[in-house]
């Protein structure tokens, strides 16, 4: 009857205790278990999307912020200048594989035809109005996320960027309304206008531009007609009028502004009215600034690099993860339950199996006299108890593997609203290039799986807590005196 | 030549902030071969002195030797695992286990060296003590007191150690099964070469032993 022997005939043939200490691990590991387990699945879900999606960091403008500005009254707004995009690529250069950004315009114009939607509108006096979005190089963030794919054609050369020629991109629908093929030429005259006192439309110039078709991209997120109708603007879809946008160099949209500028700073007769084309920054148009990075784990350092340099809090960094986390806000917060859940479950083990070990420790005092009066060292004894509670433990730790996954879905399908509790849409990520996870494709890539270090990290835990458990009872076994229990 | 020899050993107990002293310079040796009884009143501290000799408890005066080295300089675990066996009045077996398994504990204890097939050497010893094979097999929970009382022995003695130590031994068995378990201690003392002491109320066992110390007032008065 070596260690080993009487380790396992305390087990086999003790039934009752072995079952009430196989049951409470069960139950702890069941609780342990599947609080990692959910855990490890948001994790594993989180990492699983923004894998999936390209490393994007947005810097783009906080609306609110911008709002209160306004309302302050403050003129002087804090756009981005040249000079930030530079410290922040000197800065973070490292870890940017690209950037860009998008200047923005809007074209009138009476020689392009619309694609238009169900309950579309068109102001500025009758004629068509086209977006017009600028590109600072040839794989602009469209093509670079994925939203959008060139299927005819190419995209700019940097020649073509870096002089602003007028070389468009457009979607296909827009070449179709227009009967448009990639190499067309075709000239379109953009009028610049204000209001006058009555709300007259008063044309200060008009400019003709001859366009170049470049190329024809197709954007893969595109809601249908019929589905996008009954969105806020009563049928009007922000992402259905990117058919309409005409995709041009940064340079030429800089060049445009600047004669818009110049035009209206005429009118009003220079000083007056704000206008002053010395003060126009070119970036003001720009909504965010994205940067493609070379890995997704480096949305934390670069953010910290590029806020050293940038000492701008009417702009904020938003990353992929961000953005996820706002999305899957049930799920991060049910993350941080069985976290919290898990840790407790362990605190709580430890203390109530060194009550029960205690307990059964006090039921074997004489056994225990006996081996103290036959010479056996009290290390070896609390040893053989410890073989004793981790076997069972560790029979406990398996079968609570086997239910545990089953524990852990229902618990998240208690836990978890079916439907979002609420998707807040603003312009900011109407704008934002940043992919846009909902919450059905969260919840519809979210399962519970085991995986292998899970299952060794919650053996390791219920171990080391079975044998802090009982080498705490076992303080009580040391002051055992043999001739008062046997004599 | 006596294997354990006790000097001036003096022991007292605490009540309250008194010293009551129970064992007062107590001499005394014992020997290989020999049967000793340890007779004495209810309270006159028997139980207490052979717990000092069977190193269950600390020396507070005096010294006890084991073949000429004092008890101080061995750890008392080791006393008990490698130079003693001892038998109590209520057998001290574990339960669930049964009576070959309770010898076999104890050789798995002890540091001696042991012959290499000790389950023979346990069923040999236990039917050699009048436990047969299928009752060896038994929970010592069915087995009877005199026969849980002789596992008991088998126990002190599977360590094959010189010493066997027994208090009340006799306690709880009927008059006949005490005459068997005196045999064996007899047997034990001059058939193998033991020192065996006995501490005892019975008169019957006193009877049979070659030296009876009576213990009174904290001294042994010797009869031989
Ligand atoms: N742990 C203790 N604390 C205080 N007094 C004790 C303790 N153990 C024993 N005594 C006292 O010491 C005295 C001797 O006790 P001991 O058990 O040695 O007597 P004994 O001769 O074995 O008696 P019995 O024949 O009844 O078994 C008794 O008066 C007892 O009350
Ligand atoms: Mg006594």
């Amino acid at each position: 009857m070596n260690l080993y022997q009487r380790a396992l005939a305390s087990i086999v043939r003790r039934i009752p205790k072995t079952l009430i200490l196989l049951i409470i691990v069960l139950i702890l590991g069941n609780i342990m278990l599947s609080s990692l387990l959910i855990v490890q699945s948001v994790d594993e879900t989180k990492e699983a999307m923004l894998r999936e999606l390209p490393p994007i960091v947005s810097l783009s403008m906080d609306f609110q912020k911008y709002q209160e500005l306004l309302e302050d009254g403050v003129m002087d707004i804090p756009w981005i200048t040249f000079e930030d995009l530079e410290n922040i690529e000197r800065a973070a250069g490292d870890y940017i594989k690209s950037y860009d950004y998008s200047m923005r315009s809007g074209l009138q114009t009476d020689s392009l035809q619309r694609v238009e939607q169900e309950g579309g509108f068109s102001f500025s006096f009758g004629r068509q109005t086209f977006n017009c979005n600028g590109t600072q190089i040839p794989m602009f963030t469209a093509l670079e996320t994925g939203d959008a794919e060139i299927i005819e054609g190419r995209t700019f050369t940097e020649q073509e960027l870096e002089q602003g020629s007028p070389v468009v991109i457009m979607s296909k629908e827009l070449a179709a309304e227009n009967d448009l093929v990639v190499g067309d030429t075709f000239t379109l005259e953009c009028v610049i206008s204000t209001f006058g006192a009555d709300f007259q439309e008063i044309v200060l110039d008009t400019i003709y531009y001859d366009f170049q078709l470049i190329g024809i991209i197709q954007y893969k997120s595109l809601p249908a007609q019929e589905e996008s109708s009954g969105g806020m603007f009563g049928g009007f879809d922000l992402e259905r009028e990117r058919l309409n946008n005409l995709i041009l160099p940064n340079r030429f949209i800089r060049d445009y502004n600047t004669k818009w500028m110049e035009a209206i700073g005429n009118y009003y007769g220079g000083g007056g009215g704000g206008f002053q084309t010395a003060d126009y920054n070119p970036l003001s148009s720009v909504p965010s600034f994205n940067y493609v990075l070379n890995s997704s784990e480096q949305f934390d350092q670069f953010v910290r690099l590029s806020e050293t340099v940038l000492n701008n809090e009417l702009y904020v960094f938003t990353s992929q993860e961000d953005n996820f986390k706002n999305v899957a806000q049930p799920l991060e917060s049910m993350r941080g339950i069985l976290n919290y859940v898990f840790y407790i479950t362990l605190g709580s083990s430890v203390v109530v199996l060194a009550l029960v070990l205690f307990a059964f420790a006090r039921d074997r005092k004489k056994e225990i006299g006996i081996y103290l009066a036959l010479g056996e060292r009290k290390a070896r004894i609390i040893l053989q108890l410890i073989m004793e509670t981790v076997a069972v433990g560790l029979v406990g730790a398996a079968l609570a593997v086997t239910s545990s996954t089953y524990l852990a879905s229902v618990i998240s399908q208690l836990m978890l609203p079916a439907q979002p509790v609420e998707e807040a849409p603003s312009f900011m990520m109407m704008e934002s290039v940043l992919a846009k996870i909902d919450y059905a494709s969260i919840m519809q890539s979210f399962n519970i799986g085991l995986d292998l270090p899970t299952i060794i990290y919650f053996f390791i835990a219920i171990i080391l807590t079975i044998i802090v458990a009982q080498l705490i009872a076992s303080v009580y076994i040391l002051r055992f005196d043999p001739k008062k229990i046997m004599m | 030549m006596a294997i354990l020899t006790v000097k001036n050993l003096s022991h007292h107990y605490q009540d309250g902030d008194m010293r009551r002293y129970v064992l007062k310079d107590i001499n005394a040796a014992f020997e290989q071969g020999k049967f000793y009884a340890i007779l004495g009143q209810s309270g006159s501290g028997k139980t207490t002195f052979l717990s000092l000799l069977g190193a269950m408890d600390t020396i507070q005066e005096g010294i006890i030797e084991i073949a000429g080295t004092s008890y101080a300089k061995y750890d008392a675990n080791a006393i008990r695992r490698n130079l003693i066996g001892m038998v109590f009045q209520s057998y001290n077996l574990i339960d669930y286990m049964t009576a070959v398994e309770n010898v076999l504990v104890a050789m798995s204890i002890t540091e001696r060296e042991l012959p290499k097939d000790r389950r023979t050497v346990a069923y040999n010893l236990l039917d050699y003590l009048g436990i047969t094979r299928t009752k060896a097999d038994r929970l010592v929970t069915r087995l009877s007191g005199g026969e849980q009382q002789r596992v008991a022995i088998a126990r002190a003695l599977a360590t094959n150690v010189d010493i066997i130590l027994a208090d009340e031994p006799t306690g709880n068995v009927d008059e006949s099964t005490e005459t068997e378990i005196i045999e064996i201690f007899k047997m034990l003392a001059h058939k193998h070469n033991k020192c065996v002491v006995v501490v005892t109320h019975s008169q019957t066992v006193a009877n049979e032993a070659d030296v009876i110390l009576t213990l009174r007032k904290g001294g042994f008065t010797q009869n031989e």
